[in-house]
């Protein structure tokens, strides 16, 4: 009987702290993504993150061996699959990835760049709950080679190269606008058009 | 419950709507390029854009710095506002054509 009362009223002290946390939450900011995460929240979601992902995974080493090839993949499918959140830098410095909730981190930074490949597979194969990190993984071969490249790619963030980012960019997708007026700048670059002829439209993503 | 469902919507109505980032690019001709400030000559006027270590300046489609930048050069810039000002993002120009040996 004693068992069953204390498990009760640490039943009834957690709703009532999630039913508290959750106002406090929601009165902090709605349901906006607009506010800052809160330190506890973000402290609280690493250690989740951390949790979340299987021993089993912590332990895997990157089956593949960091050669130009394997950077070169990893790179270009990051320009396009991972750059439009994460920059082709890595640093989260995108419209999507300031504005998301919470914010795209810095891969290049310890947080990141401290977590075992395997810790970086998972997250690439399986993505993490209530973040803009979908699962990218389909259990195949081929996507669980794309993954490792990547994370290759992830650990060379910090020594990219300003030639490397070029490339990149080239290599993000981009719409039919962006193509046309990529092509209008080159003409104007090249003196086909008359100087001075400058465009003032604000560019909206 | 009513008291939660009155939460819920008064949270969604109150959110705010996300402006979209607005972005500034601009062709012209440098009028002056120093350090800190690009001065470009369009066919609307003249256009200031602030240079940062985060300028990033490509020629002839590889990486470049400020220094290669002259007067009358070409140039694509792509900006970003901030702050009222202008910031440069991206600096695109290429090498000024030699004339033809005839």
């Amino acid at each position: 009987m004693n068992k069953l009362c204390i498990a009760l009223a640490v039943l009834v002290v957690l709703v009532l702290g999630a039913t508290v946390g959750g106002l406090a939450l929601l009165l902090r900011g709605g349901i906006s993504a607009k506010v800052e995460p809160t330190r506890i929240e973000v402290a609280v979601a690493g250690k989740l993150r951390r949790v979340g992902i299987p021993g089993s995974f912590r332990q895997l080493r990157n089956p593949v061996a960091s050669s130009n090839e394997a950077r070169a993949a990893g790179r270009a499918h990051f320009a396009d699959h991972c750059a439009i959140c994460h920059a082709n830098d890595g640093s989260g410095q995108t419209e999507m990835g300031r504005n998301l909730y919470p914010r795209t981190p810095d891969l290049r930074l310890p947080k990141t760049q401290q977590l075992a490949d395997g810790e970086l597979f998972y997250i690439i194969e399986n993505g993490v709950r209530l973040t803009g990190m979908p699962a990218w993984g389909d259990g195949s071969e081929e996507s669980k080679r794309t993954s490792w490249h990547l994370v290759t790619f992830i650990r060379h963030l910090p020594q990219l190269t300003p030639e490397e980012k070029l490339e990149m960019e080239r290599l993000n997708p981009k719409s039919p606008e962006e193509w046309r007026e990529m092509q209008e700048d080159e003409k104007f670059l090249k003196g086909s058009e008359p100087s001075g002829q400058g465009r003032k439209e604000p560019r909206h993503h | 419950m009513k008291v939660a469902s009155m939460l819920l919507a008064f949270a969604l109505c109150s959110a705010p709507v996300a402006a979209h980032e607005g972005g500034h690019d601009a062709r012209g001709v440098v009028t002056s390029v120093g350090p800190h400030e690009l001065t470009i000559k369009t066919n609307h006027g003249e256009e200031k854009f602030v240079l940062t270590p985060d300028t990033q300046f490509v020629k002839d489609g590889s990486p470049a710095t400020a220094q290669d930048l002259k007067a009358s050069d070409r140039v694509v810039v792509h900006a970003k506002k901030k702050a009222g000002r202008l910031e440069a993002m991206k600096v695109q120009f290429k090498s000024a054509e030699r004339p033809k040996k005839r």
